[in-house]
């Protein structure tokens, strides 16, 4: 893995998160789900980034 | 040095443009845009940041130890709150559209032209609406005509301009005795340059339908059936003899009294059904209130507050954000089914009821003025209410958050609620 990986993937973090955040908006505004049951997938998303640039680091 | 982003100017600009279309032009429902797509700001802004940051990624430039910093989080958290208040008062879901044929971006000045018609008709003839913009008023009389009178206001910078407009857009009745179909044709396309206000007297026998309309309706004294769809502003009907049925956004208020037929609501924040309304009923922006129903009734609210009182027949009452105060006031009582995911609900009953109570809320508190008849549970933030006063109907009341109050009715009560109905 490229070295510079774990940077991009902490640098992109917050922009995916409010895309996460928006879409889940979206969804409830859309008449899906509301926001109050599908906020946990924002940690989800976080979790994800977080195994990936543990990976990232391993791999440098 | 720390790399600038593209975003917050956008974002500047973006706003900027947003406040001086709304500064320029108030009558445009920019806040109701506003209230239903605010989250696609969001997604553009990390969309924008990502690609950002990836290219600068590519380019092997420097990047930032956060794509999004401390004080943009902030700024989201702000425009998370702002976006969802709005939209909670605006309440409007992306499947209802926001038609731009109300869309008023033209100046000049306004022109009346008064209207005028009349068509003679069965004694129970279908009304239809079509293509009308402005308020309707429609009463039924002891008549064998649908006669309509009023008003056209028309958008114009010159009288020239305004007669012109006048002469291509004449008020039709067209149609047979049985079917009378009232409409105004507006040249205006998105704009809103041509405008109604018509009183339409009717045969008392007549059935009312209009459609995809702009304003305010008020109906009276019909027997045959209601049928609105579309959106517009305040609803007023009153002795309604047949069925009603109201579908689409209302941004007004909703008031019906005395409609004898079922009665259904469907709009995009509430939805309800009634057999028969001898009382009536208030649905405003934040809340509802009603009185004298006769069921079986069933309403679902996504965020307002509910008061029913003096209903017979089953009722089932759903909330999603909101308080819920029943008081059924006549014996025996029937089925009642409250829930509430976050709010309290009160529920008042005669003295001399009786009922099986099953009662439950997840995180607050119960309190009970029917003594030991019926049994008390409390484990943490949890409480449960169960048992029954003599041998009667089920009675289910449920929050996820909130408290519980199951109360014996004073007399004074009724007043109150009628009270408050009035105001």
């Amino acid at each position: 893995m490229n070295p510079n990986t774990g940077s991009v993937l902490s640098a992109i973090r917050g922009p995916v998160l409010l895309i996460t955040l928006g879409v889940l908006f979206a969804i409830d505004y859309a008449g899906g789900v509301s926001v109050g049951r599908t906020w946990p997938a924002l940690l989800i998303v976080v979790g994800l980034f977080k195994l990936a640039e543990h990976a990232a680091v391993k791999n440098s | 040095m720390r790399r600038s982003s593209l975003v917050t100017p956008l974002l500047l600009i973006g706003v900027g443009v947003l406040l001086l279309a709304r500064t320029l032009h108030p009558e445009l429902p920019l806040m109701d845009y506003v209230a239903r797509y605010w989250p696609l700001a969001l997604i553009g802004w990390g969309a924008l940041r990502a690609a950002e940051i990836l290219y600068w990624a590519a380019a092997s430039k420097p990047l930032p130890a956060r794509g999004i910093s401390g004080g943009d989080w902030l700024v989201i958290a702000l425009v998370c709150l702002f976006g969802a208040g709005l939209h909670a008062a605006h309440g409007v879901t992306w499947s209802e559209r926001i038609p731009f044929g109300n869309i008023e971006i033209f100046g000049g000045q306004t022109f009346d032209y008064p209207i005028e018609g009349e068509k003679p008709s069965s004694p129970t003839p279908r009304v239809v609406l079509e293509n009308f913009r402005g308020d309707v008023q429609i009463t039924g009389a002891d008549a064998a005509t649908v006669k309509v009178t009023g008003h056209k206001t028309i958008r114009s910078f010159d009288q020239r301009g305004a007669d012109h407009l006048d002469q291509v857009t004449p008020l039709e009745i067209a149609g047979d005795s049985n079917r009378v179909v009232i409409s105004m044709r507006s040249p205006g396309g998105p704009l809103r340059l041509v405008t109604g206000t018509v009183e339409i007297a009717v045969p008392r026998g007549a059935s009312i339908e209009a459609e995809g309309r702009n304003g305010n309706v008020r109906i009276s004294n019909v027997q045959g059936a209601v049928n609105l769809s579309g959106r517009g502003e305040d609803i007023d009907l009153q002795d309604i003899g047949g069925p009603v049925s109201i579908s689409g956004a209302r941004y007004g208020s909703v008031q019906l009294r005395n409609v004898s037929k079922p009665l259904h609501f469907d709009g995009p924040q509430a939805q309800f059904s009634i057999e028969k309304l001898p009382g009536e009923l208030r649905l405003a922006p934040g809340d509802m209130s009603g009185s004298n129903w006769s069921g079986p009734s069933h309403v679902s609210m996504r965020s307002r507050d509910v008061q029913i009182s003096d209903f017979t027949g089953s009722l089932a009452v759903t909330v999603e954000r909101g308080d819920i105060e029943l008081r059924p006031m006549r014996l025996p009582l029937a089925h009642i089914e409250a829930h509430a995911r976050a709010g309290d609900i009160r529920l008042t009953l005669p003295p001399a009821a009786q009922f099986t109570l099953d009662a439950s809320t997840n995180n607050g508190e119960i309190t009970n003025d029917f003594g030991g008849a019926l049994k008390l549970d409390s484990s943490g933030r949890r409480a449960t209410l169960r048992g029954a006063a003599g041998s009667g109907p089920a009675i289910e009341i449920q929050t996820e958050r909130g408290q519980i109050v199951v109360g014996k009715a004073v007399p004074g009560d009724a007043t109150q609620v009628l009270k408050k109905l009035d105001q």
